[in-house]
């Protein structure tokens, strides 16, 4: 029953499939005995804290009890602290493992020797993979290998830099773009048009604010009828003179108040405009006389400045 | 070659800029003739009277 568990004696337990006995030998004269066989798991290749951590013994640990036994176990204890002392010395602690059951002189009486557990077997991680071509050979002088590192380190910071600036230019674009679509540019968007090419009787239409702008030159006939019309009897009461500043010319926006159509010009039976949606009729001053409409077609500002400019806006 | 591009390119901070602003117009050129590429592939339509 004098066994001295080395660590030698446990490197077993690192190959892959090995079989060993838990150590306990029969005792002389009193028979054999047999105990189940410890199964241990395949060796792992320790490269990397994951691989390392599968090391580790987990599950049940097999413990003997008795007085040869407990040196097994004790040994066993040892390698199981000296496997979490490796572990642990990868990640540069300073970490000691506290055995909270068995006191270390308890563990020394055990002892039959002093024995120091062995390093000199641990798998250092094998960072070979993760080299660059010209360190791969740890011989290499740094001085020579230094343009071959800088250049992968600026080639990898310059395809950042380039991918950046790419991304950085296009969503400034896109940023004013989009204030370039200008709510305040179109909002105080202003037009002229020059009242000279528009004969009398016609109503020419242009494009103002995205909608469509009517402007109409008025004749004579017209200007005395619409004068002459009773206010009172409007739907929406409003003098023709408030809505025009020169009698001859008509300004109104080209879209009908009842659901947005655009009416068409001289037509209808107040011979204004005609929506021919819903059957809205406007007289020649833009505003409801028939039809489903509510108001009268929207003036919007509008001013004529020297000779034939009217500007709109 | 590698040390063609770091003596030349990469070395001097603003020879290291210059790269990249000009990579950068080589970039987005070529991004955008690819991606323009892969949308007429994918909406070349077909012929349906064969």
């Amino acid at each position: 029953m004098n066994i001295v568990a080395k660590s030698t004696s446990l490197a077993p337990l690192l190959k892959s499939t090995t079989v060993i006995s838990n150590g306990l030998q029969p005792v002389i004269g009193t028979g054999v005995v047999l105990k189940s066989k410890i199964v241990c798991k395949p060796g792992v290749s320790r490269l990397v804290s994951e691989s390392l951590q599968e090391t580790l013994i987990t599950g049940s640990l097999r413990v003997s009890s008795g007085i040869g036994g407990s040196k097994t176990a004790t040994s066993l204890l040892f390698y199981y602290i000296s496997c979490i002392n490796r572990i642990y010395s990868h990640y540069n602690f300073d970490y000691i493992i506290v055995c909270p059951v068995l006191s270390m002189n308890f563990l020394a009486s055990l002892l039959a020797t002093q024995r120091r557990l062995a390093h000199t077997d641990v798998q250092w991680p094998d960072f070979t993979d993760y080299r660059h071509d010209a360190v791969k050979n740890p011989t290499t002088k740094s001085k020579e290998s230094s343009v071959s590192r800088k250049s992968f380190t600026y080639v990898t910071t310059a395809a950042t830099g380039v991918t950046m600036v790419y991304g950085v230019k296009t969503i400034v674009h896109n940023l004013v773009a989009s204030l370039s679509a200008s709510a305040d540019v179109l909002a105080l968007a202003k037009i002229e048009v020059k009242l000279d090419s528009i004969p009398e009787g016609k109503n020419a239409v242009f494009k103002w604010r995205g909608k469509p702008l009517f402007v109409r030159h008025r004749t004579q006939k017209e200007i005395d009828k619409e004068a002459q019309v009773n206010v009172s009897s409007l739907r929406d009461p409003e003098a023709d003179a408030d809505r025009v500043q020169k009698s001859e010319w008509l300004v109104v926006l080209g879209v009908c108040t009842h659901l947005g159509c655009v009416p068409i010009a001289n037509a209808g039976d107040f011979g204004g405009y005609y929506c021919p949606c819903h059957g809205s009729h406007y007289d020649a001053s833009g505003r409801i006389r028939k039809g489903p409409a509510p108001l009268n077609l929207e003036v919007p500002p509008h001013e004529f400045v020297e000779g034939d400019i009217l500007v709109v806006g | 070659m590698a040390s063609f591009l770091y003596n030349v390119l990469f070395k001097r901070s603003s020879t290291f800029t210059v790269t990249i602003l000009v990579s950068c117009f080589i970039f987005e050129r070529g991004l955008d003739l690819v991606a323009d590429q892969i949308f007429e592939q994918v909406n070349q339509g077909v012929c349906l009277n064969t």
